[in-house]
This record gives structure tokens, C-alpha cells and sequence, in this order.
């Protein structure tokens, strides 16, 4: 049957010429795979790519984005679409260029430490490839049973053990990408810093905007001789957060500072049964790892310090299954969240860590003023937020007053001097927020380090910076979506 | 003749010198001319550095130093680009507190001027570098514009990373006016585990940092000579020589000017021209230090 609908003709056009670039079955195109790629897991926000591609190679992808670039056609890079941001959503249509097909680990460098992946790789397929060397890729995203490599290199991904360890960008050496013009780069090296520009830095952490990474040399990092694990109640959330910055203060820098709050903590009882002590309104999960006896060293103090500050209870893992009871009001506190209210968004916003007592009670004030639930988990070691939003999406009342909250509560990081974002990046989400943290000059240059690698507005558009062509009216009919 | 000096105190004059000036080279305090690639043989003084650039017009970055604010519970410090190492380190020591640097050559020059050079040190591997501890920066555009990158909180993934761009690019892409650093705790600073052998000089310095895998070669060339070897990172100070090189590896060299520009892809070149042309249109800061390819 001949296709008659204009917008389908040229998709299905797309769809064939793009399939004889590549190959069978690389290709989809059918109006059920175009809704499947309409978005990642920022929901609020769709949009249907035209076509989706699945390449194999770098040089499938460098193909592709020349066929763009020759078509004047769109095209977004997508890893296992778990981005919070909209990263991976094709805000204006064209091509989406999914890594599904690329997941080999291509190279394992035991005695220099180092593995190269191609972008499509699970984060944590990477750790286990190299688990019987006793290595591991150090990142770990809450994601990263699903989440890929190369989604973790736009994102400049985090997770709990970045507070000793670092984000991705400390564990990237070298990448291959696609830049705008379709030529095939390596950036950076197995032997980091040297006398060249970090442009490593900046692609790192550039969401996926300023070309196509294809493949990685990432670090290995040892696995840790000793792990310890406590989980602490308190009294009060401030006697929690000046537990945190006491353990800071004594030059302890655990592996992992997990903060959880009375919501949290009602949700994950309700859910799994866990008992806490009467009264509790905080608990802070702490886990050190190292040599075994600095290791031993370092609990006897935070021990002691948590101590100080009134703890109710001080568990103490004795093995790795007690470990992981301890981990599950961490590891499943949003999911139980998900039982209490029909809709949970989680948000994401750093402040500096001694602002933490002050920036809990704004958060609670804007909750009651705005007559929506939250609850708050959070990386407490680098002051990174996740206040948890929980409301009834059916009704557009909440769903604004949750979405005017969100907005506000990233006002007041702003105003203790903190950040829009610390994992789960910019993206369209938080676009129109841009100016008010960096200013209008901030943002030129910005503007103009975006321009040295993408000039143009096909690669990944309507991402990280506002005022770009064409998506101001993209940005109004999310909004009018949403609501 | 006496090239013309600038010497701000403020960001205002900072601000004031940028915009109204021509060609400029902006500077820390000096001490890493050696290193630069327009250099001759020779040249390890500012004054004999200016001799052979044909004594250009100066913007040394000294005097607009000093803590802006410190915040000792965060771990975070803003300072003042020309402000000297040692005069950080000492102020931050009031508070029990570091940058957990370790040098050879010991605490040399100003914050902007390690930042723009981006020399390794003897802790990275257990501290990092700077390009781990820089959260932000504030920076002078060539046209007098003041930009912020970055912020106060120790972990942000909020637009692009632009600060990290200024580390290691000499001074050509913008003037790095205020820096924003993570501190460590003085007593959570470990010792460098970096094995000595006599001394060295900045006149004739050499940096190579290799593979784990080729370390022990590059080590063996340099027997006998005065050498620092940082065997966690395989990176290696020591007297310039005719000494092995390796696939992967990079050396950085004082005085043997553009030696230590190695030829990059055409890619990587172009982005190089293109980060130039965009943030510095005119053409007015430290020309040729890292462009000239």
C-alpha cells in the first residue's frame, strides 16, 4: 500500500536509504519502535524520532552522521535511555542513533589497568569482565545494571562510591567518537594529562552534545581489600548532618556517605519489614574500604563520632549479607516510595555540605507550602540531593505544584552556592534554569566551547544551553504536555 | 628597552588591563617560562624569557592574590589566580588544611600559572591533579567579559566543564582571574611515595610519563642521573637527555621550545584553531604558546 502521508513518506524514504548504509535489521522505523524511542526516563518530555538507527561500529555511526549531515537531518545519540534529563530524547526529530549493537569489550589491559569498551557496554558488564583480576570500573550509577558506557561518559555519571572515588571523568583515559563533521577522532590517551588541551574533560560530562563517543579506554580500579559497612539512626536530622561533617572534618573519606530521611525510612519499614528505632528521623549509611587495618582504624572513629551525635543504633555489617540488608533502605528507598504515592519524581541538586541542616528545612517548607510529599535520599558525603516528589499525576494541580517545587527547591541549591545538577545533568530539563547559574556571560561561553566542537544544530540539539534555533517552541509544548 | 608591564591588584583592573589592551602575555609569577615552546635553549628567567620573545607587553598576575573566601567545613577554597602556592598552602595550614600537591621542585609559582601549565605532581595518584580539584573558575575574556564556570558544590555536572579547558592551555583561551579548589585535610595528606635522586633544576627539566609497562625502561635510561620517579603514576622528573620514548607516552621538556609541541590528528588541531578563533577572536593573549601548530 502506498505510503500517503507526507511526514511518513520521507520517514519511510529515511528508513531505506539509511538501511542501505548500514545493513538488514538496523533499521526501525515502524510508528510502535518510534514511540518506544519517544523518550528516556524523563518521561515528561516525548518526542518520536523519525527513524532509529543500531549500528555496530564506529564506522556504521560515522556513516550515519555524514547521511545526516548530507540530509540536513537531526540526530541524538542513546545509550539504555535511563538518563533523568531527557539527554536521549530526540527533541527535534531525525535520526536516533541507539548503542544497543555496541557492546563488546574490545581490550583488556590487565597490567596497565585499563579496558576498552564500545559505548553500548553496561556499566557493570565492565566490572564483571574484569572481576577474577580483582579490578573494577569504579562508577556505579544506581543504573548500572542497564545503563551503558557511553550514556555514562555523556552524563559524567556518579553513584555512591564517587565520594572517594570519583565521577566517570576520573575513569575515562582515552575515547573514539564521531565528531559533527563525520570523522572519526581518538581523544586522550592510556597515559593521562600532558601538554594538549583537556578537551577529555570537557566531552566527559557534555551530554552527549558535542559528537558521538563510539568507544572508551576506561581505568580499572582495585578491588578493595576490606570493606566495612555501619548504618546509624538519629535523633534529629541535624545531629545526622553533623555527623557527616565531623567524619569529613577528621579527614576520613569514606567510600560511600548515604543519607536517608523519615520518609524514606517509613517507606522501606512499610515495604520490607526493616525496624528502626522509636524516634529516629535519619539514617546515615557509611561504608569505609581499604587496607584492613586502616580500614578498622577508620570505623573505630566514625563509630565514635556518630557516637557523639546522639546515634540511637549503630549496626555494624558482619558480613556481606548483613552489607546488603544495611545497603536495601538505600538501594530501594525510591522504589519503595513508588508504593506510597502513584507518582515519584526524583530530583537532583547539590549544595555544599555544611549548608545540608539548612537546605532540609527550605526543603520541608517548600513541601508544605506547595501541599506535595517529600522524602529525601542523598549522597550526604558530597552534598548531593535527591529530594523524592511524591504526588497523584491524574490530578494537574499536583503534578504543577510538584513541578513548581522542583524548580524552587533548585533555587535555593543556587542560593547556598550549590548546583543545578550533580548526576543527572541538564538536558531539556532543566534548560530554562541554565542563566540564572551562570549569568548570561557563563553561558556564552559556554556557547562558544560547544562551538569548537559543534557549530552546527543537528548534533543533539536543544540540549544543556537555551536559545538555541528552533527549540523555544519545542520546549512550550512539553510544558503544555506536562500540565 | 623595557616592555610595557601590567600589574592589576583587582578584577576590576584585571578586567580594565584585558579589554583595553592589544597583545598581551599574561603571566603567574614567571617561573615556568622554561616550559613554554616560543622559548630558546637557555631562557629559565622571566628576563631572559622576555629577551628572546622581544620583550612583549607583560600582564603578570602576581599581585591579585589572597583567599577570597575560605570554607573550611566544605572543603573548598576561592582564591585569587596570582596568589603564590606557598602563601595558599600556608594560609590554608592555619586551618588544618592542603592542597594536596607535591612537587620535586617544591611549591613554585602562583595558582593560575600551575593551572595553565598543568604539570603532574607526586600525589596524583593517590590526590589527583589539578583538573580534580579545580570545582570553578571565574574568567576574563580577551573583550573584558567576566564569565563564572563551575561552583562551589564538590560534584556538578551542570553545562560544560569550560574550566577544565583553561588547565593546561598557557594563558591562550581566556585569563583565569578567581579558582575555586577543593582542599584535603593536612592530616589526611600522605607522604609521596616517589623514589629521589639528586637534584634538580627547572632550567633543564624534563616530564615523561609512560605506561606501567615501559616505566622500568624509562627508568633504566636515566641511571646515574638526578631523576624523581613516581612509580603509582610512572611519571618521571628528570635532566633533559636523549631518552627512550614509547607508544602512549608524553614528555614535556624546559627550554627546548617547540619540542614540546608533538604534531596532534587533524581533528584535534582544528579544535585547537577553532578554541582560539571563538574565545580569543582578536588574537590578543599569549599567541603561539599552544596554537601554533
Amino acid at each position: 500500500m502506498p505510503v500517503t502521508d507526507p511526514d511518513r513518506r520521507t520517514e519511510a524514504l529515511w528508513a531505506r536509504e539509511l538501511e542501505s548504509i548500514l545493513g538488514p535489521g538496523q533499521i526501525l522505523a515502524s510508528p510502535s519502535a518510534r514511540k518506544a524511542y519517544d523518550c528516556d526516563a524523563y518521561t515528561i518530555d516525548k518526542s518520536k524520532p523519525s527513524v532509529v538507527v543500531l549500528p555496530e561500529t564506529t564506522e556504521q555511526v560515522r556513516d550515519v552522521v555524514r547521511w545526516c549531515n548530507r540530509n540536513q537531518v537531526p540526530y541524538t545519540p542513546r545509550g539504555a535511555g535511563t538518563g533523568l534529563s531527557g539527554g536521549a530524547l530526540a527533541a527535534m526529530g531525525g535520526v536516533l542513533i541507539s548503542t544497543k549493537r555496541m557492546t563488546k569489550i574490545l581490550e583488556i589491559d590487565l597490567p596497565n589497568r585499563c579496558l576498552r569498551a564500545q559505548a553500548g557496554a553496561v556499566n557493570k558488564r565492565i566490572s564483571e569482565a574484569v572481576a577474577h583480576a580483582g579490578l573494577h570500573f569504579a562508577p556505579d550509577p544506581s543504573s548500572q545494571t542497564v545503563s551503558t558506557l557511553g550514556g555514562n561518559i555523556a552524563e559524567n555519571s556518579g553513584g555512591p562510591h564517587t565520594l572517594k572515588y570519583g565521577v566517570t571523568v576520573q575513569h575515562v583515559l582515552a575515547l573514539t567518537m564521531v565528531d559533527v563533521d563525520g570523522e572519526i577522532v581518538s581523544v586522550g590517551s592510556k597515559v593521562p594529562g600532558g601538554p594538549i588541551l583537556d578537551f577529555l574533560g570537557v566531552i566527559v560530562g557534555g551530554e552527549g552534545t558535542l559528537g558521538i563517543v563510539t568507544e572508551a579506554w576506561v581505568r580499572l580500579t582495585p578491588n578493595p581489600a576490606r570493606v566495612e559497612t555501619v548504618l546509624a539512626s538519629f535523633p534529629t536530622v541535624r545531629d545526622a548532618t553533623q555527623t557527616v561533617a565531623d567524619i569529613i572534618a577528621a579527614g576520613i573519606i569514606p567510600a560511600a556517605l548515604e543519607m536517608m530521611d523519615e520518609g524514606i525510612m517509613s517507606a522501606v519499614s512499610l515495604a520490607f519489614g526493616l525496624v528502626y528505632p522509636a524516634g529516629a528521623k535519619a539514617l546515615l549509611l557509611i561504608e569505609c574500604d581499604g587496607e584492613p587495618d586502616a580500614v578498622a582504624e577508620e570505623m573505630r572513629t566514625v563509630v565514635q563520632i556518630c557516637g557523639t551525635h546522639a546515634a540511637m543504633d549503630v549496626a555494624v555489617a558482619a558480613d556481606e549479607v548483613e552489607r546488603q540488608k544495611l545497603w536495601t533502605a538505600r538501594k530501594k528507598g525510591i522504589g519503595a516510595m513508588g508504593r506510597i504515592a502513584p507518582t515519584i519524581v526524583t530530583q537532583d541538586g547539590v549544595i555544599p555540605r555544611s549548608k545540608l541542616p539548612e537546605m532540609l528545612d527550605r526543603i520541608s517548607e517548600v513541601a508544605s507550602r506547595r501541599g506535595i510529599g517529600i522524602a529525601n535520599i542523598f549522597h550526604a558525603g558530597d552534598g548531593n540531593l535527591h529530594p523524592c516528589m511524591y504526588f497523584d499525576d491524574r490530578d494537574p494541580a499536583q503534578v504543577e505544584a510538584a513541578v513548581a517545587a522542583g524548580e524552587e527547591i533548585l533555587e535555593v541549591c543556587l542560593e547556598l552556592g550549590g548546583s543545578l545538577s550533580g548526576e543527572h545533568g541538564i538536558g531539556v530539563e532543566k534548560i530554562s534554569l541554565m542563566e540564572r547559574m551562570f549569568g548570561r556571560e557563563g553561558l556564552d561561553l559556554m556557547m562558544d566551547v560547544r562551538s569548537i566542537f559543534n557549530p552546527g544544530d543537528l548534533c543533539n540539539p536543544c540540549k544543556v544551553l537555551p536559545s538555541q534555533k528552533g527549540c523555544v517552541e519545542h520546549m512550550r509544548r512539553w510544558r503544555g504536555a506536562a500540565w | 628597552m623595557v616592555s610595557t608591564l601590567l600589574e592589576p591588584r583587582t578584577l576590576e583592573e584585571l578586567v580594565d588591563a584585558v579589554r583595553d589592551m592589544g597583545r598581551v602575555e599574561v603571566l603567574g609569577s614567571g617561573s615556568h617560562v622554561a616550559f613554554d615552546v616560543r622559548s630558546r635553549p637557555g631562557c629559565s628567567s622571566l628576563d631572559e624569557w622576555s629577551v628572546a620573545l622581544g620583550h612583549p607587553p607583560m600582564l603578570l598576575m602576581h599581585r591579585l592574590n589572597g583567599i577570597v573566601e575560605h570554607h573550611p567545613e566544605d572543603m573548598v577554597v576561592v582564591v585569587r589566580a596570582g596568589t603564590r602556592l606557598t602563601d595558599l598552602q600556608i594560609a590554608l595550614a592555619e586551618r588544618g588544611q592542603c592542597i594536596p600537591w607535591a612537587s620535586p621542585l617544591g611549591d613554585i609559582g602562583t595558582v593560575g600559572g600551575l593551572l595553565s601549565i598543568g604539570l603532574p605532581n607526586g600525589l596524583e595518584s593517590m590526590c589527583g591533579g589539578w583538573r580534580d580539584w579545580c570545582l570553578g573558575m571565574t574568567i576574563v575574556r580577551p573583550d573584558g567579559r567576566v564569565a563564572r564556570s563551575g561552583s562551589q558544590a564538590v560534584k556538578s555536572v551542570a553545562g560544560y566543564d569550560v574550566h577544565k579547558l583553561m588547565i593546561g592551555a598557557r594563558g591562550t583561551l581566556g585569563v583565569i582571574a578567581e579558582v575555586i579548589l577543593r582542599t584535603l585535610p593536612l592530616g589526611a595528606r600522605p607522604e609521596p611515595r616517589w623514589i629521589a635522586t639528586g637534584s634538580l633544576a627547572m632550567s633543564n627539566l624534563r616530564f615523561q610519563r609512560t605506561l606501567a609497562t615501559d616505566f622500568s625502561r624509562s627508568l633504566a635510561a636515566v641511571r646515574g642521573m638526578p631523576h624523581v620517579a613516581d612509580e603509582a603514576t610512572s611519571t618521571l622528573w628528570s635532566v633533559d637527555a636523549e631518552l627512550p620514548r614509547f607508544e602512549h607516552d608524553w614528555v614535556m621538556r624546559a627550554g627546548c621550545g617547540s619540542r614540546n609541541l608533538e604534531p596532534f590528528d587533524p581533528v584535534q588541531t582544528g579544535w585547537m584553531r577553532r578554541a582560539k578563533k571563538l574565545l580569543d577572536p582578536e588574537g590578543k593573549l599569549n599567541m603561539g604558546a599552544l596554537e601554533a601548530i
